[in-house]
């Protein structure tokens, strides 16, 4: 495949949701690497700027996935990575997660909201669109 | 030390003072429940007052006169309970009748104390409401911390349920949608993956009823004199095949005999568990050592894998609920969690304890000792 190809980020603590993942995209075209915490995704995405991540909520800690959403908006360099949250858990302690509005994913930093399992389709429908609307920044072109 | 809140409610300055005088120099010792307090005292001239404080600074004692202008010690009391349930009522009367006691205890005071009363009659009153109220209290945070930890355990297991079978259903979408095209050695693996993680699910399943039914003491153990030995060759021969799959090498060092009396099932649960541990956490072609000892009163079951190893850090909390150590080497290996945490309860119901000892990266050493059950080596 070629290094051009997009670059998709996979962040989940679970083996078997990166491999899932890595049967719909990548004979889609994408490119795709994987890490099972955030620590080695950081480390991953200073090698190489990824297109879009998609990531797990609960891995390490209840809201993981927030947390690393929150940490790529606040880095300059990321800030623009479209964001897919995907999650088994769609309440916890009483805490409804789901966002309802654009206006609730925009609050949680993320760009798309996907209950386990996630159905093929409507994911390659988000990534495609979520890609489109991505225009890579001369910034990102450069580091790349 | 701690601090017991005393309110005074009393229309007489001289009751509120002198009652005040009494217990603030005295220190609550109650050995029996290894607790000591001092008394931090406030006073109210009426029962208005008296509701009034109760919002700012909620006491942990109400000493209420029964008859004061205003609003009258019965009214205060059945105001109290229905805003707080947290703190004891003792009534303070001048006419000690049957009635008025029955009628102060049916409103919800826990004692009452007839006026003239001395220091001594209201300490030994005081101090029997504090034992009341301290052991209430405890009680009330034992139940509290239980139900706690029962929400967390369903909380996780919840979510050790959920993952594989999102990860099934996912793998069932791909099946579905043939996302694969005509790739049938794809498809092969995929199906693989969702067997892996729904036999996962089961041994979570049973792992859950084994420690269930260990927990509730429902299940009649079934004492008996038997061999260890032969029951710890037929475990290991169970796990054998996994283990050559990996060419891992499974020895027994133990007598030729060693009898001892406990619930053939119960050792079963615990040698599994152990021998099922030291194989996933092993590494390929690595090896597992199965030691047997007895000595007049201990039954010693050690077992030693040539695996990964732990940190002092995740040693720590390896015999909890739900305790599996996650990182790079692991993230294969499935396990319900639960496996150490119900050798450890076992072994509790042998008097025995559970230890582990480990260098990561070289391996890990896993010792059962049961007691209380009289073995017997021959």
């Amino acid at each position: 495949m070629s290094t051009t190809a997009p670059l998709i980020l996979l962040l989940d603590d679970d083996p078997d949701f990166l491999e899932y993942n890595r049967i719909i995209l990548e004979p889609q075209g994408y490119r795709i690497c994987c890490a099972a915490d955030q620590q080695q995704a950081w480390a991953l995405m200073q090698q190489q700027v990824p297109h879009l991540i998609i990531t797990d909520l609960m891995m390490e800690s209840l809201d993981a996935g927030f947390a690393f959403a929150r940490r790529v908006r606040q880095n300059d360099r990321f800030r623009q990575i479209p964001i897919i949250v995907a999650t088994a858990v769609t309440s916890q302690c009483g805490f409804d997660f789901r966002p309802r509005s654009a206006d609730d994913l925009a609050a949680m930093g993320v760009d798309a909201y996907f209950d386990k399992p996630v159905s093929p389709a409507a994911l390659l429908l988000k990534v495609a669109e979520l890609m489109l609307k991505d225009t890579p920044t001369p910034d990102r072109e450069r580091l790349e | 030390m701690n601090q017991m809140h005393v309110l005074v409610v009393d229309d007489e300055p001289g009751m509120r003072h002198s009652i005040t005088r009494a217990l603030q120099n005295d220190h609550l010792h109650l050995p029996e429940l290894d607790y000591d307090a001092h008394f931090v005292m406030a006073t109210a001239a009426s029962g208005e007052e008296a509701l009034e404080m109760l919002t700012t600074r909620p006491p942990d004692l109400v000493l209420l006169d029964y008859k004061m202008g205003g609003m009258t010690g019965l009214e205060v009391l059945r105001h109290l309970n229905q805003k707080t349930s947290d703190l004891l009522i003792i009534m303070i009367t001048a006419f000690a009748t049957i009635e008025t006691a029955v009628q102060a205890t049916k409103s919800g005071a826990f004692d009452f104390i007839a006026k003239p009363f001395t220091p001594d009659e209201l300490r030994d009153t005081v101090r029997k409401a504090a034992v009341h109220l301290v052991t209430q209290r405890r009680a009330r945070q034992l139940a509290e911390e239980k139900r706690r930890v029962r929400f967390e355990f369903i909380r996780v297991l919840g979510h050790e349920l959920k993952a594989p079978l999102a990860a099934i259903e996912n793998y069932l979408l791909i099946l579905r949608d043939q996302t694969l095209g005509q790739n049938l050695a794809g498809y092969e693996k995929v199906i693989k993956r969702c067997l892996t993680r729904s036999e996962g699910m089961r041994k979570l399943i049973i792992d859950l009823l084994d420690m269930t039914r260990i927990e509730s003491g429902e299940k009649q153990r079934a004492i008996t004199q038997f061999d260890l030995v032969p029951l710890a060759r037929q475990v290991m021969e169970t796990h054998q095949p996994v283990a050559e799959g990996r060419r891992i090498g499974l020895e027994l060092q133990a007598p030729a005999t060693l009898l001892m009396r406990g619930d053939r099932n119960e050792l079963e649960i615990v040698l599994n568990n152990l021998l099922s541990n030291a194989i996933k956490y092993n590494r390929d072609s690595g090896r597992v050592l199965l030691g047997l000892e007895v000595t007049p009163d201990d039954v010693q079951i050690a077992v030693t894998d040539s695996g990964i190893g732990l940190t002092p850090e995740e040693a720590a909390q390896l015999f909890q609920d739900f305790s599996r150590i996650k990182n790079e080497q692991t993230r294969d290996i499935s396990g319900s969690g639960l496996g150490l945490s119900i050798v450890k309860k076992i072994a509790l119901l042998y008097n025995g304890t559970v230890a582990v000892r480990s260098v990561p990266g070289s391996g890990s050493t896993f010792t059962v000792h049961l007691r209380s059950e009289k073995p017997t080596a021959t």
